[in-house]
């Protein structure tokens, strides 16, 4: 399946989707408030990729900035691993941003995919 | 007759002296409420992208802390969506403000809704200023978990329960009854300035 890389917008993400490393990376900003047109693409990918997952795969999230409708579009995202083996997801976030790291540990709550934390300078 | 309407329509000397003198009036009026950016109008997708990119290059200039820099960007993310969410598609402009007051920042949104709306709005609200931190993160949790569930755009006040979790303060609201169709929505978060909240 093709690898899928979108440079990042004033109010998206860069995206990385790479399915031979088993990668999935979203760093930047996510706001936009039709979330279907950016990610139903994304979507539709991980959906592929999950009908034949490689034997690890790491979710990188390195967002400073989401909104509500990207987090549930990440929670949509997240839940579509549930079935698949050795998922691991790495949040990303600013060393003082407390409340992005609350917001990763809310994530792990709902999903049942293990978490690591990575505090950025 | 055209003639005449013409003639009737061009200023008088004293009502273009009476406008300009408004225009000093309103900045004035704005200088002294200490309002960081204001805009009033239409709220197009590309127009709410550029008074978000205002807000971000004003919020930078006027708040130190970085934590409340980033709180502050989100409250104005979800305040700009509330606009284009709840906004009557009808209606007429919408305005959006961020201020000043001593050491606690606002923004502020005010906007034309559809009067069937204002009950369950109203509910939400009260709901959300009813709880505690504790309490919102579990409203949080629990909106989110149901958002998946839905098919629709509608998302469940998430929107506004972020804005209470980052502002800290109870959220103030107003609704003004235009007629039997309209109300006009306005809101107010707001947040400490300077302060080491963390």
């Amino acid at each position: 399946m093709e690898n899928m890389n979108l440079p990042a917008t004033y109010e998206t993400p860069a995206v990385t989707l790479d399915s031979n490393l088993g990668l999935l990376e979203f760093s930047g900003r996510s706001l936009p408030e039709d979330t279907t047109t950016f990610y139903r693409p994304i979507l539709n990918w991980i959906e592929d990729y999950i009908s034949k997952p490689g034997p690890q795969t790491e979710i990188a999230i390195k967002l400073e900035y989401f909104n509500t409708a990207t987090s549930k579009v990440l929670l949509q995202m997240l839940s579509k691993f549930k079935s698949t083996q050795n998922v691991t997801v790495r949040w990303f976030h600013y060393e003082e941003d407390e409340d992005m790291l609350e917001s990763g540990k809310e994530f792990e709550e709902l999903v049942n995919i293990p978490f690591s934390y990575h505090p950025m300078d | 007759m055209l003639i005449k309407h013409t003639i009737q329509k061009v200023p008088m000397p004293s009502e273009k002296y009476r406008d300009l003198r408004s225009v000093f009036e309103l900045h004035q009026a704005m200088e002294e409420n200490q309002v960081i950016l204001a805009y009033e109008g239409n709220f197009s997708p590309h127009i709410t992208q550029s008074v978000l990119s205002l807000a971000e290059q004003n919020l930078d200039r006027n708040v130190t802390v970085n934590q409340t820099k980033r709180r502050a960007f989100n409250i104005a993310v979800e305040c700009l969506q509330n606009i284009s969410t709840h906004s009557n598609p009808n209606a007429r402009n919408s305005i959006f403000i961020i201020g000043k007051d001593g050491d606690e920042f606002y923004i502020s949104s005010g906007n034309m809704i559809k009067a069937s709306k204002v009950q369950d709005l109203r509910r939400k609200l009260d709901q959300i200023n009813n709880l505690d931190a504790v309490g919102l993160k579990q409203l949080h949790m629990q909106a989110i978990k149901e958002s998946l569930n839905r098919k629709d755009t509608n998302n469940a006040g998430l929107g506004l329960i972020s804005i209470a979790r980052k502002s800290g303060n109870k959220l103030d609201y107003e609704f003004i009854n235009i007629d039997n169709e309209n109300s006009f929505f306005s809101f107010q978060a707001s947040f400490d300035s300077d302060k080491e909240t963390l």
